[in-house]
Order: structure tokens, then C-alpha cells, then sequence
């Protein structure tokens, strides 16, 4: 007979018996949709916390090795020469190293206004600052020189010292250090805010040179950076020790200070640690169901093949092969499982969809096609490995003995 | 010839004893006969037909069929000949219950190899022939004994063997709808030149045979001429 019509027949008898197809189908189904949302919600998990640990758009892992000079060094030596880079360049498992500053050119800080506090964004530079209305501007001599004096804007000349010529030759207090008022410039909107000025050059409240307010916070939680782009399936934190024995070994600063890995990926270690328990567990659990669904399926097609023993006999007596009997079981066992894989895989998707619905969840589920691949090649597996046996048996009963 | 068997002994092993259920068996069957076991239970009727229906092919002797023996073939060739050559009717009908009989008579040719859409319109011809047209979509349980006994008869053509075997067709059946199956065998052998191997416990049955065979303990003791009577 052909394959197609070996497998209608075997569809027909377990249509035929609906309920009993799916009591024996139950198993399989929840086996499947509870590892298929386990996976979604993995998947969707660790896309999340790739997500939020690393902050370039190509979704590689970074992590980062900062420097922090000891009391005694040198502040203005590099903190990483050629020769350095070179050398964390070659440890494996890294893609790319960038050197930079941790400090970001804008800060918003509360600068404390007649009795009240005001937020205030100010600009770090190591250029000229935009053109003033009194006094003078920023130049690059002040950055290079170290001059401990900054540039604020109308407004907040008025607030503080009741005008702008009043303000020149104050100070200003930023970060407990005080700052010479050396120009006013034009008020700034208040309508400016932080996220705007992170994304260009925003008229800030108070501008001061760069390399002053460097030298005030660098001993504190400054020093230079090494980000580090991890290669895919290369481990933070391991990269992140090796890096630090090279630098360690032979960093061209490393008798005037320390090197630490500063790794924000370290947490998403810790979070693959927790998912992956849970997804052995689930998995575990799955299997063990997956295993009785399985005896249950062969039980039902023992079952089945006893009280059709006569239909056998007519298909034997018509022309049937063992082969074809063989197929014929197996198929309806391999179909019957197959559908439980569907509708399990279907019942994962809407579980692990209602779960990241709920309000807790920060995270959306992700379906692959690795899932779905999975849940029918082992719901095949189940059917074909536990109806082999009944299969077997159908095909071997002696044609003499039930044709009577 | 058809069928020729020659010097067929069978064997039972039961335990210690062995129980011979055929006893040097001489038998030629040519294409086209009408032939009749008849024979008390127990005689060896059902072992000879398993024989000759190549469902059985443990015995001694020589079993040829069309000049060919299949006694070492294996269980998939025999399969094939009985596919292609044999059409069988059982007393009890032994017809699939939650098939179709649509599904029923169709299995034949679909381990013949044909698709089900080709096999549709020789099932619907063959239940015609049995004057059971329109019924494809019942299911046994509707039919009577005589009509599922048709069925039967229909699934034993369709896919027109060189013989059919019929074991006691008639015996679940009333004497009346037993005479109207026996005049299907007997048209399909008259107007076909179907060959027929029947066995019955019933002389009256036997009456539609051209060729009758009386089996005692497993060995043939006639083998004549049906002489015929007035058929009922």
C-alpha cells in the first residue's frame, strides 16, 4: 500500500476513537507546552537582559576594565598606552577594545540656589564655550592650564548673585569644590533636560573646563576605561580576568595604580545561572512526563492492536505486508504524539504569551523555530520509539492463528 | 493448471502427539471451476483452503500454483500473490467495523499499490455487481448478514483474483439469503469464469458446485460430478 494511504488509515482510527486518542495525547501536551514556554520565556529573558546590559545597537555583550590611578601617580599620564591595547586585543574571546573616559560631557547636578536646591545641567569641556553676554569664555587654555573656572548662564547669574556682572569673580560650588565665574552667558530655556542634552550640545546651565573636573572626581570613581566587545559565546566574567592578569602582568601603568573590571555583563551571568536551573528543572519535569506520556501511548497501542487482532487477519488476507501493518501501527502512534506536540506547542505559545502579559513581567516571550523544531522532533521520537514495540507485535501475529 | 497439489501432508504437533490433518492430498484445480469441499468438522476443510490460499505454506508435499511453488517464498511475495490472486470469504464475513464499506472493499486494491481515488469507481462497480449499489458510506453494523455477506463477496472480486475462496459463506446465513448468495458464486463462475473454491458443511449448497470433494480425517474419499438436482 502507499505510504499516504498506510498513514489516512492511521488517521482515520484515531479519529475514530477520539476520546481515547486524546486521554493518551494529554501527556505529550503538557509535557510540550511546558518546556515550549519555558523556552519562549528564557529566550525572552535573556534577549532582555542582553538588552539592558548592553547598550550598542548590535546586541553584543560589553564589558569594561577601568583604571583608577593610585594617590601618588602621575594624573595626567595615559592610562593605557598602544602597547597595551595590543595586548588585551590578543586575549580570546574579545572582538574590540575601545579605550574612553567614563565621564560623560553633561551631568545634572543640585546646585543649592538661596535656600533652596536647583537642578542645573553643566557642560564638561576641553573646548571654547559659546559666546558670552559678560566677562569672558572658556578657552582651551583653561583646560589645558587646569583653570578652576566655569561659565553660567543668565538666569542662574540672576538667581545666585542678582545679575550678570554681579556674578563675574564669584564662585559657584560644584562637587564641593568652588568654581571662579569668569563669564555669563545667555539664559539657557529651563525646558532643557538631561535625555535632550545626552543626545548633542545643549546650551548648559554652567560650563567648566574638562580636565578641572576630572582632576577633582578621578580618585574617586573615575579613571580611564577599556570596553571591551565580547566575541558571541565568550563569557564576561572570564574575559574580564583575563584581561586584568595581562594588564596586571605587563599594563604599562600597573606599578602606579589598579586595574578593575567594571562588568556590567557579570549580572548577566548570574541571571543565566538562576534561568538556566529553572530550565533544567522544567526540562526535567517535562522529560519525566514526556517518559510516561510515552507508556501511556504504548499501552494504548498494545491495547489497540489486541482488539484489532481481526483487522489485522483481513489486511494480512488481503495482501498486506508485515511491513504494512508494521507502518500502519507505528504511523498511528507517531501521528497520535505528533498532534500532541502541536496542540502542546500551541498551548506553550498562549501560556508563556499570558504570562508576559502580566503586569510584573518587564519582558515579552520569544518564540523561535529551535522551539518548535524541538517540539515535534520529540513528540515524533515519542510516538515512533514507544510504538515500535506494539508495532512489531501487530506485524508478527500469525496469520493462521487470526484469520479462524 | 491452476492449483495442483500432489502427495500434501500436514501435521499438527500438539504437545507429544502429532495429528496429521492431511493425508497425502492429490488435487488439480483448472481455471474456471466451480468446486466444493464438503466434509464433517475437523476433516481438514479449513487447513487445505489456508493451503491453497497460500495463508499457510507449512506442509509437505508439493503445492504449485500456475506451475509455481511459493512454499519458500517469503512472507512479503506471499503477500503479493495473495494480493494478486486470491479473493477470500469468510463464514463470519470478517469485514473491518468502523470501516466504511467503501474503506472495506477498497483494501484489496490499495495493497495492490492503486491510489484511493482510483480504486473508488472499481469498488462502486463491484458492489453493483453484487446488487449493492449506493451503499459505499455504510458502515457494516447497517447492513443485514446477507448484504455484509455480499460485501464480503464484493471485496473477494474487486480486484479480480485468479480464484476466490469461500469458507462456509452460507453459514451465518437463513437458507433464503443463503440461495442468494450462492447464486452470485454461481453467476460470477458462469458468466466470468471466475474459479471458485467453496466449503460447506451443507449438501444444499454444494448443489451450485460443478465439482465436489468430500474431506474425511484429513484425506480426500470423493471426487465427482455434482450431480444436480432441483434447485430450490
Amino acid at each position: 500500500m502507499r505510504f499516504s494511504e498506510i498513514w489516512s488509515t492511521a488517521l482515520r482510527s484515531i479519529l475514530k476513537n477520539k476520546r481515547r486518542s486524546i486521554l493518551t495525547m494529554l501527556g505529550i501536551i503538557i509535557g510540550i507546552a511546558s518546556v515550549v514556554t519555558i523556552l519562549a520565556i528564557g529566550d525572552g529573558f535573556s534577549n532582555w537582559v542582553t538588552k539592558s546590559i548592553t547598550n550598542n545597537k548590535a546586541g553584543k555583550v560589553e564589558t569594561q576594565i577601568v583604571y583608577s590611578p593610585n594617590e601618588t601617580a602621575n594624573s595626567s599620564a595615559d592610562s593605557y598606552n598602544d602597547r597595551d591595547l595590543m595586548l588585551v586585543r590578543q586575549v580570546t574571546g574579545i572582538a574590540k577594545v575601545r579605550q574612553t573616559s567614563e565621564d560623560s560631557d553633561y551631568n545634572q547636578i543640585a546646585l543649592p540656589v538661596k535656600t533652596k536646591n536647583k537642578n542645573v545641567l553643566i557642560h564638561y569641556t576641553s573646548h571654547a564655550s559659546s559666546p558670552v553676554i559678560a566677562g569672558r569664555r572658556l578657552t582651551t587654555t583653561d583646560n589645558a592650564i587646569g583653570n578652576q573656572v566655569a561659565v553660567i548662564d543668565a538666569s542662574l547669574a540672576k538667581s545666585l548673585y542678582g545679575g550678570a556682572t554681579n556674578a563675574l569673580h564669584h564662585g559657584v560650588p560644584i562637587d564641593n569644590q568652588l568654581y571662579e565665574i569668569v563669564g555669563v552667558r545667555s539664559a539657557v530655556s529651563s525646558s532643557v533636560n538631561f535625555s535632550d542634552a545626552v543626545n548633542g550640545t545643549v546650551p548648559a546651565n554652567i560650563t567648566i573646563p574638562k580636565k578641572v573636573h576630572q582632576k577633582f572626581t578621578q580618585n574617586t570613581a573615575s579613571g580611564d576605561l577599556l570596553v571591551l566587545s565580547l566575541r558571541k559565546g565568550a563569557k564576561a566574567s572570564t574575559v574580564n580576568r583575563r584581561v586584568i592578569n595581562v594588564l596586571k602582568a605587563q599594563g604599562s601603568m600597573r606599578n602606579q595604580g589598579e586595574y578593575q573590571s567594571a562588568d556590567p555583563a557579570a549580572e548577566a551571568d548570574t541571571f543565566g545561572k538562576i534561568l538556566s536551573v529553572i530550565t533544567y528543572f522544567i526540562t526535567a519535569v517535562a522529560g519525566i512526563s514526556l517518559f510516561i506520556a510515552g507508556i501511556g501511548v504504548m499501552n494504548m497501542m498494545y491495547i489497540s492492536v489486541a482488539e484489532r487482532t481481526t483487522e489485522i487477519g483481513i489486511r494480512r488476507a488481503m495482501g498486506a505486508r508485515q511491513h504494512d501493518i508494521r507502518l500502519q501501527f507505528l504511523l498511528e502512534s507517531a501521528t497520535l504524539t505528533i498532534f500532541g506536540g502541536l496542540i502542546g506547542y500551541g498551548l506553550g505559545v498562549l501560556l508563556a504569551v499570558a504570562i508576559s502579559a502580566l503586569p510584573m513581567m518587564p519582558f515579552q516571550a520569544s518564540f523561535s523555530f529551535g522551539a518548535f523544531a524541538l517540539a515535534f522532533g520529540v513528540s515524533t521520537a515519542v510516538g515512533l520509539i514507544f510504538g515500535v514495540m506494539p508495532a512489531n507485535a501487530a506485524a508478527r501475529k500469525d496469520l493462521i492463528e487470526i484469520i479462524r | 493448471m491452476l492449483i495442483e497439489l500432489t502427495a500434501v501432508n500436514k501435521y499438527y504437533q500438539n504437545g507429544e502427539n502429532r495429528f496429521q490433518v492431511l493425508q497425502d492430498i492429490n488435487l488439480k484445480i483448472a481455471a474456471g471451476e466451480f468446486l466444493t469441499i464438503m466434509g464433517p468438522s475437523g476433516a481438514g476443510k479449513t487447513s487445505l483452503i489456508n493451503l491453497i490460499g497460500f495463508i499457510d505454506r507449512s506442509y509437505l508435499g508439493s503445492y504449485k500454483f500456475n506451475g509455481q511453488s511459493y512454499q519458500t517464498a517469503s512472507d512479503s511475495a506471499l503477500a503479493h500473490i495473495r494480493n494478486q490472486s486470491v479473493g477470500f470469504v469468510f463464514q463470519n464475513f470478517k469485514l473491518i467495523g468502523n470501516n466504511t464499506i467503501l474503506e472495506n472493499v477498497e483494501l484489496p486494491l490499495l495493497y495492490g499499490g492503486m491510489t484511493k481515488k482510483k480504486a473508488r469507481p472499481i469498488v462502486e462497480r463491484a458492489l453493483e455487481r453484487v446488487g449493492l449499489p449506493n451503499s459505499s458510506q455504510k458502515i457494516p453494523n447497517e447492513l443485514s448478514g446477507g448484504q455484509q455477506q455480499r460485501v464480503a463477496i464484493a471485496r473477494a472480486l474487486v480486484h479480480q483474483p485468479k480464484f476466490i475462496i469461500a469458507d462456509e459463506p452460507t453459514g451465518a446465513l437463513d437458507s433464503k439469503t443463503s440461495s442468494e448468495i450462492m447464486q452470485i458464486f454461481k453467476e460470477l463462475n458462469q458468466t466470468e469464469q471466475t474459479t471458485i473454491v467453496l466449503v460447506t458443511h451443507d449438501p444444499q449448497v454444494s448443489q451450485y458446485g460443478e465439482r465436489l470433494i468430500k474431506l474425511l480425517d484429513g484425506a480426500i474419499i470423493a471426487d465427482e460430478e455434482v450431480k444436480h438436482h432441483a434447485l430450490l
